[in-house]
């Protein structure tokens, strides 16, 4: 008789121990996430200008969410390589990554071979920051305003030189893009090897001016009385250099700046990504972060719809450029 | 061991001939390149540059070879020594073809093992033992301490 | 704050325990690192870089200074010993180094390469302190034309570096130059001769070039000559350190080596690997031994070893003074630097002088840790060398593997390592000349990039390249030195001729 009762509890429980257990992944992984180290990758090598805001983003998240997250530089491709690991990533949250809306809305256009054409494709996380492209030129430079720049532009089509970090990429886009709005024709001469060889360029006095991504090393270099800064292609200031005309206040259309985003792959499970949405927005919102914006990044805090929006807006302005350019070539 | 040795001439002559050929389908390959403009060059300037240097480059060596005279030799292995070089080469072909399946640790001591059995007279578990040995080490000093990424097997080692 | 208050501001920075600490975690890993065939010094400091950023910053940059010394010394040992180099600015000690170690002098040459670098960095560091910011304007004064000068210029220098005939030297250049095309494009982003292979996009890796040309093919060599191997002697304690003659020998390598390498570093791109290119090609042309470069010349490693760890050091001055780094380790520097706040640049000085000279003061710091590490540390590789080859080569090629496939994480790096190794072998057999095929890699992007750019810039005229003075200065010299040989032959022949002429009348 007791044996009997003795095996049949020992069963109960023995079923009651498996029931928990199968039910235990379904509500753990949600609940339960982040369990184990994320992966943060930067589609960029570790010596871009995408390495610290990454790391800071990285940084913070790990004390917010209370595990491991670690950076990993994949690059390549101009960026499309790290994406695209990303993108195809399992939707677990494990795997995600920074993506720039060159990236994002340049790209597909250019390379037919990528997966990942719109924002159906993946899931946006948060905003981690604007840098808008600047305008810069040297201290003893005749021209002491933009206006006057812009004059001198007219007066010499095709001839004055801005240089840039590379053809089509960012600053290089916004002069296209600029040029076509206002019909203008100022030529950008590019330096592979980072905007800090643009920037080179213009000290050693071999263009006459610079368009810059963000301001990383600029103040100092103000300060320095080496160089001055005309415009910023946003509206309204741009703290680090506040003294800078807004190209949109002073009436001209501009609508391109480098976005850097987190991006998932598409199809987390909603806690996972209310849990990073959330933890991306405490961070982007912290006066830790902010103190690091300003070396150079513009924030602009937005939702993932609003994401999404941003993109294709971008992408849209990328074609009207891709067919004025390819007309001309 | 008696060497065998292949004229200087020879070599020379032939390596020129294939750095010609090796030059005239780069070029073939570059010329489908943009060119750009003068003040916007293309891809493809660098290239054809390039093509034509190793052009010349290639009939450089062939007048080299035309030059030496008969009586020079190079020297290549005979029996055994090549026998050698040759089985190094498969198993570096082996390592390399099975570090990503196998992962590093695993093909790793194969190789070591396979290795040391070509190049000494020990027994062929002695060789696996030390094989064992010296992947450990290198394990535990580059993988786990540095944490260096390797291709991993299942087995996540 | 002048220079010698900077300097004695920075010692007490660096010498506190933190900072020494980090100082010796660095060199240790770097050498370590350093010795890794393939891994480099990048790869290495971007590994610790999570690591740094959990240190204040001064710490993490010592850090990361002392991991970017460690790795010139750690990858200048592996290619004294076993001819097979680091890291792409030990590729011309393996032309010296090896010989020598051959030779049996493994142990003195070791010791006389420390004493080079640390000659070379504290006199390069002492440099930087004096003159920082008049420094960084020598970068500003080099455009794409005067580099375009500068490396064109060199690749017909330095393809006559290790001697030989000139299809030689040509051939394996143009090959490099070759192989330097492949992969996606850097200003317009197209894709060359990659087959669509994608990882190709990327081109061929150097280092995995250079293992596998220098290193492997060794390797190669030595299992097919197996047979006729030497059993290494004991080494005598005589053998460990270096004798007079070579004291006095490296004496003016190493003030060349400084020179250049101070002036090197300074400019942008590989800086280090370019110093000791030129300081060997220098040592080829002035130095009293010439005639032994390349069968083991003690002046062949005293010189470039000198140049390079010289170029690390001031390659730190556009970073601290301009603000913008010029290669890939101080790009990480100053990722390091930003994610602490630190903005380097004119103001860096002022508003964070801690950080400034404390960064300048671990330089010598870290020369002088590394000297202290690898003297007695000599005495350790030179007994490596007695380990007998079957266990010896698998190490080495695991390690190379290694080191190969972590620069990119591809096993296309690993599988080219053998395709190369075999192109190695043979050009050997056939007495080519392996230098000029890495000058060709190195130098091809360099090159090409400064013409495009030049011809961006001047909005099409080609008389940018020949109008500029330095290009002028760099072209005369290159010209020069192209010369020099031949003049100096054509001279001693006519000087000969009369001479002989001469005797004969004379002795009637």
């Amino acid at each position: 008789m007791r044996l009997y009762s003795c095996s049949a509890f020992a069963g109960l429980i023995r079923l009651f121990l498996t029931a928990a257990v199968c039910a235990l992944p379904i509500t753990a992984a949600a609940q339960s996430y982040p369990n184990r180290p994320i992966t943060f990758v930067v589609p960029y090598g570790p010596a871009g200008s995408t390495d610290p805001i990454s790391r800071q983003f990285a940084t913070q998240l790990e004390k917010v969410l209370g595990v491991e997250v670690n950076v990993e530089n994949k690059p390549g491709g101009s960026g499309t390589i790290g994406f695209g690991i990303v993108a195809r990533a399992k939707p677990d949250g494990y795997t995600i990554g920074l993506a720039t809306n060159s990236i994002l809305a340049y790209q597909p256009l250019v390379n037919q071979s990528l997966t990942f054409k719109t924002p159906d494709a993946y899931q946006p996380i948060a905003k981690l920051g604007e840098m808008p492209v600047i305008l810069v030129v040297r201290a003893d430079a005749p021209w002491k305003t933009f206006e006057e720049f812009l004059e001198h532009v007219r007066k010499n089509p095709n001839k004055v030189r801005a240089s840039v970090s590379g053809l089509r990429t960012v600053p290089d886009l916004v002069a296209q893009e600029f040029n076509k709005n206002n019909d203008l024709k100022l030529r950008t001469i590019p330096f592979t090897g980072g905007s800090g060889e643009a920037l080179l360029a213009l000290l050693g006095n071999r263009v006459e001016a610079t368009l810059f991504t963000g301001a990383v090393g600029i103040p100092g270099q103000v300060q320095a009385g080496k160089i001055r800064v005309l415009a910023v292609f946003k509206k309204g200031i741009y703290d680090p250099v506040p003294e800078a005309v807004s190209t949109i206040d002073a009436g001209y259309k501009t609508t391109l700046s480098a976005q850097f985003y987190v991006m998932a792959p598409k199809g987390l499970p909603k806690e996972v990504l209310d849990k990073l949405v959330s933890a991306s927005q405490q961070i982007i919102n912290s006066p830790e972060y902010a103190k690091f914006a300003t070396e150079g990044y513009a924030l602009d805090p937005r939702s993932p719809a609003e994401l999404s929006a941003e993109i294709i807006r971008d992408t849209e302005t990328f074609i009207e450029l891709l067919k004025l350019l390819d007309q001309k070539s | 061991m008696t060497s065998h040795s292949i004229s200087k001439r020879t070599a020379y002559l032939s390596t020129g001939g294939l750095g010609l050929l090796l030059s005239a389908c780069y070029l073939a390959m570059a010329s489908q390149l943009p060119f750009g403009e003068m003040d916007a060059p293309g891809a493809g300037l660098f290239p054809v540059l390039v093509g034509g240097i190793l052009g010349f480059a290639s009939m450089a060596t062939i007048w080299e070879g035309w030059k030496a005279a008969h009586t020079l030799g190079i020297d290549m292995p005979v029996g055994q020594d090549r026998l050698r070089l040759f089985k190094l080469i498969a198993l570096l072909a082996l390592y390399f073809t099975t570090m990503p399946w196998l992962g590093y640790s695993l093909s790793s001591w194969v190789f070591a093992t396979l290795l040391m059995r070509l190049l000494s007279t020990l027994p062929l578990l002695r060789c696996a033992a030390y094989a064992a040995l010296m992947t450990g080490v290198i394990y535990v000093c580059f993988i786990y301490f540095l944490k260096v990424p390797m291709p991993t097997f299942a087995l996540t080692f | 704050m002048d220079s010698l208050d900077g300097i004695l501001y920075g010692l007490s920075v660096a010498f506190t325990f933190n900072n020494l600490l980090a100082a010796l975690v660095g060199a240790l890993a770097g050498t370590l690192i350093g010795v890794l065939p393939g891994l480099g010094p990048t790869a290495g400091i971007a590994m610790i870089l999570p690591l740094s950023y959990s240190l204040d910053p001064t710490s993490g940059l010592i850090m990361m200074a002392g991991m970017f010394y460690g790795a010139m010394y750690g990858g200048s040992t592996t290619a004294i010993l076993v001819n097979m180099p680091g890291e792409s600015a030990s590729v011309i000690t393996c032309l010296d180094g090896y010989k020598l170690t051959k030779k049996g002098r493994a142990g003195a040459v070791l010791t006389i390469v420390a004493a080079g670098s640390f000659v070379g960095g504290v006199i390069s560091v002492i440099g930087v302190m004096l003159f920082a910011p008049a420094l960084a304007e020598v970068g500003l004064l080099f455009g794409p034309a005067e580099f375009f000068a500068l490396t064109a210029g060199g690749l017909l220098l330095f393809s006559r570096i290790s001697g030989g005939s000139l299809a030689a030297g040509i051939f394996p250049m143009a090959i490099g130059l070759m192989l330097s095309t492949v992969g996606q494009e850097a200003v317009t982003g197209q894709d060359r001769f990659t087959f669509g292979i994608a990882e190709l996009t990327l081109g061929v890796e150097l280092v995995a070039l250079v293992v596998g040309l220098y290193g492997i093919a060794e390797i190669m060599s030595v299992v097919e000559t197996l047979q006729k191997q030497v059993k290494p002697l004991p080494v005598k304690l005589r053998d460990m350190f270096p004798s007079r003659q070579e004291w006095r020998r490296s004496v003016a390598p190493y003030g060349r080596g400084t020179i250049l390498g101070f002036i090197f570093g300074l400019l942008p791109g590989p800086s280090a690997t370019l110093a000791s290119f030129a300081a060997y090609r220098l040592e080829k042309s002035v130095s009293k031994y010439k005639h032994e470069l390349g069968e083991g010349a003690i002046e062949g490693v005293a010189g470039p070893e000198t140049a390079n760890n010289a170029a690390a050091t001031s390659s730190m001055v556009p970073l601290l003074a301009l603000g913008i780094p010029f290669g890939s380790v101080t790009a990480l520097m100053l990722a390091a630097m930003m994610v602490h706040g630190v903005q380097p640049g004119p103001m860096m000085m002022t508003a964070h002088p801690q950080v400034f000279w404390g960064v300048i003061a671990s330089m010598l710091v870290g020369n002088v840790m590394l000297v202290i590490l690898n003297v007695p540390l000599v005495s350790v590789w030179v007994s490596l060398l007695r380990v007998p080859n079957h266990v010896f080569l698998p190490i080495i090629l695991m390690m190379a593997s290694i080191g190969c496939y972590s620069v990119r994480n591809s096993m296309l790096d690993v599988g080219m390592l053998l395709v190369v190794s075999l192109i190695g072998y043979t050009l050997r057999k056939l007495e080519f000349q392996l230098a000029p095929m890495v000058v060709g890699l190195v130098l091809g992007p360099l090159i090409e990039k400064h013409l495009r750019e030049g011809l961006f810039m001047s909005l099409g005229e080609i008389s940018v390249f020949y109008t500029s003075p330095i290009a002028i200065v760099i072209w005369a010299l290159v010209i020069v030195v192209l010369l020099l040989e031949p003049l100096r032959q054509l001279a001693a022949r006519m000087l000969g001729i009369k001479v002989k002429k001469i005797i004969p009348e004379s002795s009637e």
